[in-house]
């Protein structure tokens, strides 16, 4: 292989400063769609030269949402993905797509490149409360060639899933830098502002309130060290667990940290022009995607062999 | 500690992250621990905190003395395995993970002040047998006025003609003091000097004249004890360390105990039989709820090994962990108040049978009516070894302090 691979400790890096900048940003969008790419040995710059902008996933096996079904040279994809961060701006998504159930020989998950502006796809703009261009997409009976199967065309769970995990890491990765910028703004705040006579910070309900945000960004900062260290020198792949304990984390802890920065902030916080909305939103919007907490939570039952009962 | 991680077959838990030698020492530990509590419930005794009776405690300590496990992390010079502080570490882990009954060894709770201010002639004397576990003994160091707060102590030592001192006062909170021979306590030699300069540290044999050990029963059954010393004479070479340097010592041996491997341990075990019985269950609304609750654990628990992790890898390093073992101490002890108190939130009536640690288990209830224990035994650690309020002031603190820097 002579390709140049991604490499995800530089997309870390990269996510967590784009979430301590608290800017709007394609970064984990680009970043889900190399990571994708490259799991299924495809070099984005010679195969496409649309803009890749959007990952549109439905690779729970559970969730029959949105399936393809085989139909002679080519694929029918119908169903809908609810929410695709950059749908609404994309000009080409990278659909990530379950076969049918009884497809016979073609069962599998794949990757679709389906252009945006393919007859029967539906793309809503949604609002909401981060700044990414998100859109619900309805795919109505869309025609996709087998010569738009990005990658092999069996199969490629395991690809894909190898795939999502380090994106998942990525997502995690700018969560905390927006997390931790949150955190040390606020701490800034409370060290400043006087209340009483005294600064904020002196008081030990508020110095508590900064210790538990500390350990919370600690914390989910040593189980991402934990997933990239599991990344298996010849797999390339992160332990499964590993990364699915760090989202669940994730997800668990910092929409708090983001909240209890706002707690110290006071009233001021809550003006548009003050950094801590955009961190909050940005983390609060992670949370929801790469896997929400109920998502985590069948996944982690499912990785630790407890009973499937969801 | 290296970074790789092990995935046995089957259903797994994340675990403490080691080397292969480390991993190695597990393994020794964990067979000889396993095999060790095999019959445990035959010498089970409710009044100590380990669960057992006093012989069954020495027997196993002198068998895990024999091989060393009591000292893995002693330096070699004393007799101990010269490893670093992550093998003891390792192995408080596995013997709370077990319920053996050495966790608050002498080694544990003494050998840090005795290795680090013990004269020749004390480290000869007490080390020894305390590698061999032979000798039992204890930390007396708060007081009915002080807590936490040891800046509150009054124990008075007062210098006699001999060169030794008197020491007159009451220590409370004690662990295992009525089975001791020894206990290592502080008192104020100083009356006007501040805080730092004002203590000092004394090793007192516990059948002096004028010591007084009385069992006061905790509300979970077992014994703590209360020590008055009524005017006991002590000689000059009872004295540990340097006098006036008390409270530094003392500041420095206690941050050792915060690291949390023998909460984690507790925890991990908890996690483990709490997954069994959600598999075993067959009313499916409770087992998922049962899911839920452990896969949330788990991930506690995920998060409460990698702060420990981070305390040991800095430890081994020789660094400064006052923040990060706070940090750890504080993560842990929670997380064991939070597993006893979702149990029995879920499980409801049929978690309020309450079985001691080591003793036989409930018939028919989940897990054998350890939750009920549990639920009141982990009131605890979230006071001891300095109150978490205190933990999270210094977690603060430090944060601040590296904000200041940047």
């Amino acid at each position: 292989m002579t390709r140049e691979r991604v490499n995800l400790h530089d997309l870390v890096a990269q996510a967590r400063a784009t979430g301590a900048r608290g800017e709007s940003s394609k970064l984990l969008t680009a970043a889900s769609c190399a990571l994708v790419l490259d799991a299924l040995d495809i070099d984005a710059d010679a195969s496409f030269d649309a803009l890749v902008t959007a990952v549109a996933s439905s690779r729970n096996p559970l969730d029959e949402s949105l399936l393809a079904s085989p139909s002679g040279r080519s694929w029918v994809l119908s169903g809908e993905v609810r929410h695709v961060p950059h749908g609404s701006d994309a000009s080409l998504l990278l659909t990530v797509v379950r076969s049918r159930p009884f497809a016979g020989r073609e069962r599998g998950l794949r990757v679709y490149a389906v252009d945006a502006q393919a007859p029967g796809l539906g793309i809503t703009p949604l609002p909401t409360i981060d700044d990414d261009c998100a859109a619900r997409i309805e795919f109505n009976a869309v025609q996709v060639g087998d010569e738009r199967v990005v990658g092999p065309s069996r199969d490629a769970t395991t690809a894909i899933d190898a795939a999502l995990d380090c994106a998942t890491i990525v997502a995690v990765a700018e969560m905390i830098g927006a997390a931790d910028a949150a955190r040390r703004a606020a701490m800034s705040w409370v060290s400043t502002r006087v209340q009483f006579g005294e600064p904020l910070a002196r008081r030990q309900v508020v110095a508590h309130r900064v210790a538990d945000m500390t350990v919370a960004c600690d914390a989910v900062g040593l189980l991402l060290a934990d997933a990239l260290a599991s990344i298996g020198d010849n797999t390339g792949r992160p332990d499964a667990l590993a990364v699915a304990t760090l989202k669940h984390a994730a997800n668990r802890l910092l929409p708090t940290v983001t909240a209890h920065a706002h707690q110290l902030h006071g009233g001021e916080g809550y003006y548009a022009d003050r950094p801590l909305h955009r961190w909050h939103r940005r983390v609060t919007a992670l949370a929801t995607q790469f896997g929400d907490q109920r998502a985590m939570r069948a996944r982690n039952a499912e990785l630790l062999g407890l009973p499937a009962c969801f | 500690m290296s970074r790789s991680v092990v995935n046995p077959p089957g259903p797994r838990l994340l675990e403490l992250r080691l080397d292969d030698a480390q991993r190695a020492f597990r393994n020794d530990v964990r067979s000889f621990l396993a095999a060790e509590m095999r019959n445990a419930v035959a010498h089970a005794d409710p009044r100590d905190l380990t669960g057992c009776t006093l012989d069954f405690e020495l027997a196993h300590q002198r068998r895990a003395g024999e091989r060393g496990l009591l000292a893995v992390s002693a330096p070699e010079s004393h007799g101990g395995g010269g490893r670093p502080p992550s093998y003891r570490a390792i192995y408080t882990y596995e013997a709370a993970y077990h319920d053996a009954p050495s966790i608050d060894t002498a080694m544990v709770l003494c050998a840090a002040p005795l290795l680090a201010y013990g004269t020749p002639e004390q480290q000869g004397t007490f080390l020894p047998p305390m590698l061999r576990g032979e000798l039992l003994a204890c930390i007396a160091y708060t007081e009915p006025g002080a807590g936490s707060d040891l800046t509150a102590i009054e124990m008075l030592a007062v210098p006699d003609d001999a060169g030794g001192f008197v020491l007159s006062g009451e220590k409370a909170l004690v662990t295992g003091a009525h089975k001791s021979q020894w206990c290592i306590t502080i008192a104020r030699t100083d009356f006007d000097a501040a805080t730092r300069d004002a203590f000092t540290m004394f090793l007192v044999p516990l059948d002096a004249a004028g010591v007084t050990v009385r069992r006061r029963p905790t509300l979970n059954g077992w014994t703590l004890s209360e020590i008055r010393f009524d005017d006991v004479a002590v000689s000059p070479g009872a004295v540990l360390g340097e006098v006036g340097r008390g409270w530094a010592q003392m500041t420095t041996a206690l941050v050792d105990e915060r690291s949390g491997l023998a909460w984690l341990g507790w925890s991990t075990r908890h996690v483990e039989r709490l997954a069994a019985w959600a598999s075993s269950l067959t009313d499916l609304s409770l087992q998922r709820d049962a899911v839920d609750m452990i896969v949330s654990l788990h991930t506690d628990l995920a998060i409460g090994l990698r702060l420990a992790e981070r305390v040991l890898e800095m430890q081994d390093a020789g660094e400064n962990v006052n923040a990060e073992a706070a940090a750890s101490k504080v993560w842990a002890t929670e997380l064991l108040q939070r597993i006893a108190r979702e149990a029995l939130e879920l499980i409801g009536t049929e978690a309020l049978t309450w079985t001691p640690v080591i003793s036989e288990a409930a018939p028919v209830v989940p897990l054998g009516g350890r939750i009920a224990w549990e639920y009141l035994e982990r009131i605890h650690p979230t006071i001891s070894v300095g109150a978490n309020e205190l933990q999270r002031d210094s977690i603060a603190r430090a944060a601040f302090a590296r904000e200041a820097a940047r």
